[in-house]
């Protein structure tokens, strides 16, 4: 039942990203991605001449929020395809919905893997793509000795535990593992730096998000820890989360992402000009904001193909497309729906942007659960 | 409309709508078996069977005898959408299972190589991610032959 609507309507797609709450901070990035997508669409004629339009809502970071909001989308709003979604417990919420209803949820956000669903196009990493990297990266150039440290929410658990696996098959040691809450507040942080006096480990791993991640960086200059020796190796600690900080703070600190705003393409030059442009020349893109922004053009060309959005027909058209994203050219897998991601690992550097300290050669297919590991 | 039921139902036939007494069942619990028909069951009050049946055979969609016109556009939505989304889930759980059964290779192949080679697990997991993609196959798809190979090389050892 192929639904071909014609004529000038606008297509209607959902947009889920919070713009108030803990989380804000790195998902109104994706918001800002998302939109600067839709207006260039729009502004090359739209889709088979149709525009894009967005149906936007605040979540505010509320997991029950997201759900109601993608329930109302999929019933009310006569949508199918929604973008959106920055914590696992966000996701986690949406995705029966999407299932239900057969929406499509397009998930901007690297996340802790384990997962496949019918209805989810992921275009963030999947842990195969950025922490068996990093943890090689870390392990080479700084010792053997992690202490783990997360927000304490599903995907900071399930990365630890991922991490405990990489370590001991390569003879690494945990030392400790420490969870805070999302809304954890600075005097917590300076609890958790005497725990790292004592242990003195050779890395920080953090999954430490939001807001709270400025406290951590914070918290470790205050204590006058040196990131030459111990620094903080991270998967969600983007250019969002740095310029939250002060440039002291966050200098010498290792991230591993698919995408940096410094990656030297042709692509992202221009891409961060326009976003510079629309949103101002403090605003700095990150790897959320990328990967908001290339699902859009990646739905745009397959709805162009397909002309209609019932997901039964548009989704085989999404799997296996490719598109040369500003990190490089990324492609859907056609078996998971996740994407073959570039794998780059980055250190910050004095002007707040990630120098790239090693980077793979190609894109790296998506291995959602760690098969092979 | 066909009476008695038939044993089987045609091959290209989208939806099925039953009386669900006695004279049906073996032909709907066949086509629900299948998934890919929507099954959209009638049921008469006033023979008892055919509510326990409802229960049993577990349709798509359901209406009450005597059928209400109006009641079929509604209960053939339902049926169908019931349908897509089982169907759904059930491509889920298939994924999810050739997921594990590639796991459990990927296990047992690094075990061998590990022992054969006498080299640690990221190695044994570097050979074959490299075989994977040097041959354009698939982890699980390199794993098995690995297994199998192993399994030959075991039992030819056994025979000699």
């Amino acid at each position: 039942m192929v639904k071909r609507t014609g004529g000038t309507e606008p297509w209607r797609i959902g947009v889920l990203f919070s713009r108030s709450g803990v989380t804000a901070v790195i998902e109104e990035t994706q918001l800002q991605g998302t939109i600067l997508a839709i207006e260039e669409v729009n502004a090359s004629g739209g889709v088979n001449g149709r525009e894009i339009e967005p149906v936007c809502y605040d979540p505010g970071s509320d997991v029950h929020a997201f759900a109601r909001y993608a329930s109302k989308l999929l019933t009310e709003d006569g949508v199918s395809s929604i973008f959106g979604c920055y914590t696992s417990s966000s996701r986690k919420a949406v995705v029966p919905i999407v299932e239900r209803h057969n929406g499509l949820l397009w998930y901007p956000t690297l996340y802790e893997g384990f997962e496949y669903s019918p209805n989810v196009i992921y275009t963030g990493a999947a842990p195969n793509q950025n922490i068996v990297a990093l943890v090689d990266y870390m392990l080479e150039t700084y010792g053997s000795r992690f202490y783990l440290v997360g927000s304490d929410y599903i995907y900071p658990r399930e990365s630890n535990r991922i991490m405990r696996e990489l370590l001991r098959q390569r003879r690494g040691k945990a030392l400790g593992e420490h969870y805070l809450d999302l809304g954890a507040r600075r005097s917590e942080f300076r609890l958790l730096m005497r725990d790292l006096r004592n242990n003195r480990p050779d890395v920080v791993f953090s999954t430490v998000v939001g807001e709270s991640t400025a406290f951590l960086y914070q918290a470790y200059a205050e204590a006058g820890f040196d990131p030459r020796t111990m620094p903080i190796a991270s998967l969600t600690t983007s250019e969002a989360e740095v310029s939250l900080m002060t440039v002291d703070a966050a200098r010498g600190h290792i991230t591993a992402a698919p995408y940096f705003e410094s990656v030297r393409t042709d692509r992202n030059a221009a891409f961060v000009r326009r976003y510079n442009r629309r949103f101002g020349d403090d605003q700095r893109t990150n790897l959320c904001v990328e990967a908001a922004y290339f699902q859009i053009h990646i739905f745009a060309r397959s709805l162009a193909e397909v002309d209609t959005m019932n997901p039964d027909v548009l989704k085989p058209v999404v799997l296996s497309s490719e598109y040369e994203a500003p990190q490089g050219l990324v492609s859907i897998d056609a078996d998971n729906g996740h994407t073959s991601l570039w794998t780059r690992v980055g250190r910050v550097n004095a002007m707040g942007q990630f120098d790239v300290v090693r980077e793979s050669m190609l894109p790296v297919r998506p291995d959602p659960y760690l098969v092979s590991h | 409309m066909v009476w008695p039921p038939p044993a089987a139902l045609a091959e290209n036939a989208d939806v099925l709508m039953c009386l669900l007494d006695s004279c049906a069942r073996q032909l709907v619990n066949a086509v629900i078996a299948r998934s890919d028909v929507a099954v959209v069951g009638i049921v008469d009050p006033q023979v008892p069977e055919t509510v326990k049946s409802l229960r049993q055979s577990a349709p798509h969609g359901v209406l009450c005898h005597p059928v209400n016109p109006l009641a079929l556009a509604p209960s053939l939505l339902i049926a169908y959408g019931n349908l897509g989304c089982l169907q759904r889930q059930l491509g889920k759980v298939r994924k999810l299972e050739e997921t594990l059964r590639a796991y459990k290779k990927v296990q047992q192949a690094k075990a061998i190589l590990m022992e054969r080679r006498n080299i640690g697990e990221p190695e044994a997991y570097g050979f074959l991610r490299d075989e994977a993609m040097r041959r354009r196959m698939a982890i699980g798809a390199i794993a098995s032959i690995v297994v199998e190979s192993h399994d030959v090389l075991l039992s030819a050892d056994d025979r000699g």
